[in-house]
């Protein structure tokens, strides 16, 4: 058996499995076959053993994640009284230690944390301020250029057609003015229809994008307390 | 060895061998090999354990012509790791007190 034939048994016994998880398995011990180089394949397939043994350590695996237990500290073994678990004057095991940080430990950290944390949070703050700022400033300019331009624009249209009115005594000077501005407050109407029909087309998705920029941080920070808490 | 280790000691490891940087399946296992008795098959499940749980990420980067996945530990796994080393310290302090420390109670 080579690699390659390999993974196509451990493919086939990974089967009842969804798509992503067969293929996951698979890509990682692809990788590992091209990484220990073809000169050890047979020397890692002997150490791996048959593929159903390595698909069946997969599944094992995949039943326990599914029953949203990871296979952790077994309580119930902790408990029985074991050769090698430490017993008190009268024979019984002492009772196993609770989990969790040593509170004098916790302390200390946090308050090793204090001088470096309170400066980094303040400057991680001011960092967050100022992008927000500057990316506000640029939003505002561009937004104002957008108004600025067909208006300005509309209005040079408007003066020059005014100003054609007062050049009668040549005829040929007004109607060239009168022509340039009709030009211009077209160019300016047509610039304004763009303008509208690129804000429909672009604040949505912008002020969506923002809300979920916004979301995503909070949205980790909360899964992360989640499962620290499920522990 | 006649000490078996358990899902959680294992979990803890391959967190501590993928903190000191972003590594590879194989080096992982290597790794870990070099210095105790594992399968070669039961990283991969521990290492999908670890994805799913938040505690590891994974990237792509191109090595001899492939794409070759890495491991890296999130923030969230750095916090269990943490966890895991001082229940560590705990658990070796009173194994030791018996093993070495004579009659300590």
């Amino acid at each position: 058996m080579n690699a390659y034939e390999y993974l196509q048994a451990l493919r086939a016994a990974l089967e009842v499995l969804p798509d992503e998880e067969i293929n996951s398995a698979i890509r990682y011990y692809e990788d590992y076959f091209l990484d220990a180089g073809d000169e050890n394949a047979a020397k890692v397939i002997e150490e791996l053993g048959p593929p159903e043994q390595v698909a069946q350590a997969i599944l094992n695996d995949y039943t326990g994640m599914t029953r949203r237990r990871p296979p952790h500290f077994d309580e119930h073994k902790q408990q029985e009284p074991i050769e090698g678990i430490p017993l008190d004057d009268n024979g019984k095991p002492i009772p196993p230690r609770k989990k969790g940080i040593n509170p004098w430990l916790l302390l200390a950290l946090v308050l090793l944390a204090i001088p470096v944390g309170i400066p980094l949070i303040a400057g991680l703050f001011a960092v967050i301020v100022a992008l927000i700022a500057s990316i506000a400033a640029v939003v505002l300019a561009v937004a104002a250029t957008l108004v600025a331009l067909p208006a300005a624009a509309v209005l040079g249209g408007g003066v020059l057609i005014a100003f054609s009115f007062a050049l009668w005594a040549s005829p040929a000077s007004a109607l060239a003015t009168l022509g340039m501005g009709l030009v211009l407050a077209a160019a300016g109407v047509l610039l304004v229809l763009l303008v509208i029909k690129l804000c429909i087309l672009l604040v949505p998705p912008i002020v969506r994008g923002l809300v979920a920029l916004i979301r995503w941080p909070i949205q980790k920070i909360r899964d992360c307390w989640k499962r620290g808490a499920s522990r | 060895m006649s000490f078996p280790i358990s899902a959680a000691l294992l979990d803890a490891i391959v967190l501590a061998v993928v903190a000191r940087e972003g590594t590879y399946g194989y080096k992982i296992t290597q790794d870990i090999r070099a210095v105790m008795d594992v399968s070669e098959s039961t990283l991969y499940p521990v290492l999908r354990r670890l994805l799913k749980a938040g505690d590891l990420e994974t990237y792509d980067q191109a090595v001899d012509g492939r794409m070759r996945r890495y491991y890296k530990i999130t923030p969230c796994g750095r916090l269990h790791l943490v966890q895991y080393l001082s229940d560590w310290a705990t658990y070796r302090d009173h194994i030791e007190s018996i093993f070495f420390g004579g009659q300590s109670k």
